[in-house]
């Protein structure tokens, strides 16, 4: 029997689960990543063709993003998509916070490793994860 | 943002998947609304006052009006 996902949103649901599921994931990887030593960044052969294609990766991916969006429109009244949302809004600023502090702090120096691109991702995910929580638990009300 | 969309739907002796039904929202956005913990859009707002043929301002309560 199909299930309308719209009904469906028991007291516990998937969506729960899975960034439970996310949330482990991100503990394994923050510290498998501190563990590891940073990629070597191998530079473009063509810098301006890869400039330019970086630009319009931007512009195509920003295009489909905003197209996308009439989904979070329609899905605006959802107190646990609205939640989804805020939380992604959550790990967007804390990366960018992280990326911040590795830049200007010599965290390196302090043992803390280099934020390299896994570790990035890990910080993205695992900030998802707990702004999801974080408004699941307090509401999404101002 | 307090509303009074629990007493209006006990009133009606609707459970809170039957409201939601009605508004085409899951019953979990019903819930998080009755307890202050979402709020909800305009048009929801709107489809609310419809229902329950009553002003906007008469349901929900900004606490600065």
């Amino acid at each position: 029997m199909l299930v309308d996902p719209k009904r469906s949103f028991g007291p516990f649901l998937g969506l729960d689960l899975m960034f439970i599921v996310l949330a482990l994931l991100t503990v394994a990887m923050l510290f498998d990543t501190s563990a590891a030593s940073a990629e070597s960044a191998a530079s473009a052969s063509r810098p301006l063709f890869a400039g330019l294609l970086s630009i319009a990766g931007v512009m195509i991916l920003s295009i489909a993003a905003v197209w996308l969006s009439k989904i979070d429109q329609r899905m605006n009244d959802e107190f646990t998509y609205k939640a989804v949302a805020l939380g992604a809004v959550v790990a967007v600023t804390v990366t960018l916070l992280f990326y911040l502090v590795f830049e200007l702090l010599p965290m390196v120096e302090w043992g803390m490793g280099s934020l390299h691109t896994d570790r990035l991702i890990a910080v993205l995910l695992g900030s998802w994860a707990m702004g999801y929580a974080i408004f699941r638990i307090r509401g999404t009300a101002a | 943002m307090k509303n009074k969309l629990k007493v209006l739907r006990a009133m009606r002796d609707w459970s809170q998947a039957e409201l939601a039904s009605r508004l085409d929202v899951s019953r979990q956005a019903v819930n998080a609304i009755e307890t202050g913990k979402h709020d909800p859009s305009l048009p929801l707002a709107f489809r609310i006052a419809r229902l329950f043929e009553m002003p906007i301002e008469e349901i929900f309560d900004d606490a600065e009006s």
